[in-house]
């Protein structure tokens, strides 16, 4: 039975070690892709096949099943499954090593399935380690550009440092509590005198989540990362890798430090505010594609803090459905962004003039895919951005709404000029565009999904309601 | 509270005095009578050849990286070779994934030329 429950790691695993044997062997490395998708899939359906299933420890409390972590899970092989579909092409033309970079994608995949899998802090330690290392190398995969080796060697600096002071928080409740297991911890902080110490543990905590999911002010790497790494790696870094740091966050507020939590929503409401507002105003005055993403990823980080700051049911439903509308939104932004790039290798903002007219297809799914970044309706953006201003309102925090809908209207100026130069810049020089089946198909999932989040967002929502962080 | 940390205190100090005291009495009694060879590097039985600190080459490091991991998994080896009769073919198994997953390394490693001294 227990193997049952964690058939997904294990599949997933094996996934990592079939990718490795069939690098030595295989003649194409498209082959390494196909593989990849297909290994993917299987694995998403054996985690569809989990859920519902009644949460279970397995392992002395090591690694916890439940609908939570199912849900998370969901959303790194979507990631995952783009990632492998749209990135051939792009790692082609820039010579990087591909065996390489589909097995390093596919263990820190494995590494955020462990996060979001336990209650129990070295497990989730583990699993954020074996997530980073693997980032740490894949940012500097483009080994002839400066850049990307700047990307990684500031990623590892910071990473590095970061689970440092992760581990000393963690180390702290140890301490506190005489237990690994955040149930356990929760109960003895309830009765713990040390109200210092624990607000100690808390600080570390977040303060080194917060390095992970790029929030202002432990964001310094973000933008340098993000622009000098490959691009398909910025997308799964930017989706992937906050979304498990969002998942940890919950897990350890919501149920490890439960008992302390009302002095730490201002704190999160002020650095989601920050985050957000920092965010969008920087974004509008970049000018390369990927650094305004970049920028755009920060400021979405800080969208969805605000469903740790108000931390009810609500807005944790929100949050969820969030993060999957903006997997999807921010991966197919990112499909564009490589298509373009395989044929423009600058990546600057004005390389889209006059796509509406060369790709009309290409121009009008980046404009949907913007407006749900934006968050405008019909899209999985728009509905999720509502909900967590609904939940930000009915939980008393109606400041950080407002604050909410301001950084939409300021976000509007920087998105609006990718659409304003795929559609309104006088024509650029002609240029055959084309992609391979991969992309397409990557980019129209992604916008197919959006959509879909838009129009009948009330199953998923449903769903997402019955939804238990807490044990 | 504070008193807790009494022993550890007294441990402290003890040991602290042991080591100085120790080093005193041995100083006043022990003949002295220096000479190259006693000062000499013990290495099993090897004639030293230079200096100690001299720059190792970075080529090492892969190495040293792949050793380490066989080195972890000698770690593992040595507790199921102990309890492996009362475990018996669940622990076979489970030890050979294990192994498998380290082989299907080395033979990455080798096959990328990760062991050619180039």
């Amino acid at each position: 039975m227990q193997y049952v429950l964690i058939l997904p790691e294990i599949l997933l695993a094996g996934l990592g070690l079939v990718l490795l044997g069939m690098d030595l062997f295989a003649k194409s490395k498209r082959s390494l892709a196909v593989a990849g998708v297909i290994g993917t899939l299987a694995t998403l359906v054996a985690v569809l096949a989990n859920f519902g299933v009644a949460p279970a420890e397995i392992w002395s409390g090591t690694i916890r099943v439940d609908d939570f972590a199912q849900y998370f899970k969901v959303i790194f092989l979507v990631i995952l499954g783009l990632v492998f579909l749209f990135s051939h092409e792009y790692l082609e033309k820039r010579d990087v090593r591909m065996g390489e970079f589909y097995i390093l994608v596919t263990f820190a995949t494995l590494g955020a399935f462990l996060m979001v899998s336990s209650l129990e802090l070295i497990t989730i330690y583990l699993g954020l380690e074996l997530m980073t290392i693997a980032s740490y190398i894949l940012a500097g995969m483009l080994r002839q550009d400066a850049r990307s080796s700047e990307a990684s060697i500031k990623f590892f600096l910071m990473g590095a440092l970061t689970s440092g002071v992760i581990l000393y928080g963690l180390s702290l409740l140890l301490g506190l509590s005489g237990s690994t297991h955040l149930v356990a911890i929760a109960e003895a902080l309830a009765t713990s005198p040390n109200t210092a110490l624990i607000t100690a543990a808390g600080v570390f905590i977040i303060a080194g989540l917060g390095f992970k999911i790029a929030a202002v002010p432990f964001h310094m790497w973000a933008p340098d990362t993000y622009e000098g790494a490959p691009t398909p790696v910025s997308a799964f870094l930017i989706t992937a890798s906050e979304a498990a740091g969002f998942a940890v966050l919950l897990r350890i507020l919501l149920v490890g430090l439960a008992p302390a939590l009302a002095q730490w929503k201002m704190v999160l409401a002020v650095i989601a505010f920050v985050t957000m507002t920092f965010g969008n105003v920087t974004a509008i005055v970049q000018t390369r594609t990927k650094r305004m993403l970049a920028y755009s990823a920060i400021a979405q980080a800080g969208y969805i803090l605000v469903g740790v700051a108000v931390a009810t049911p609500q807005s944790v439903t929100a949050m969820l459905f969030y993060m999957l509308a903006y997997a999807f939104m921010t991966v197919g932004a990112f499909a564009v962004v490589i298509m373009l790039s395989n044929h423009i290798p600058s990546e600057e903002i004005e390389d889209f003039k006059g796509l509406a007219q060369r790709a009309p297809g290409y121009a009008l799914a980046m404009t949907l895919l913007l407006l749900s970044l934006i968050g405008i309706p019909p899209t999985g953006g728009f509905f999720g951005k509502l909900a967590l201003y609904r939940s930000a309102v009915e939980g008393g925090m109606v400041w950080l709404a407002l604050a909410m809908v301001i950084n939409s209207a300021i976000s509007v100026p920087y998105y609006f000029n990718v659409i304003r130069n795929m559609y309104l810049a006088e024509e650029a020089p002609a240029m055959e565009l084309s992609a391979r089946t991969g992309l397409k198909l990557a980019l129209g999932i992604a916008v197919a999904a959006t959509l879909l989040l838009g129009v009948f967002p009330e199953p998923l929502v449903g769903f997402l309601r019955t939804i238990q962080v807490m044990p | 509270m504070l008193q807790q940390y009494t022993s550890v205190g007294v441990f402290l100090t003890v040991g602290a005095l042991f080591v100085a005291v120790t080093l005193l009495v041995g100083r006043l009694l022990r003949p002295h009578n220096p000479y190259p060879e006693k000062l000499a590097p013990y290495e099993c039985g090897e004639i030293p050849v230079g200096g100690g600190q001299v720059r190792f080459n970075i080529r090492y490091y892969i190495f040293a990286l792949i050793f380490v991991i066989f080195d972890v998994e000698t770690v593992f080896l040595y507790p199921w070779a102990v309890v492996f009769e009362e475990i018996g073919l669940f622990a076979f198994v489970v030890m050979m994934l294990f192994i498998g997953t380290l082989v299907e390394g080395l033979v990455y490693a080798w096959k990328k030329g990760a062991l050619r001294w180039v």
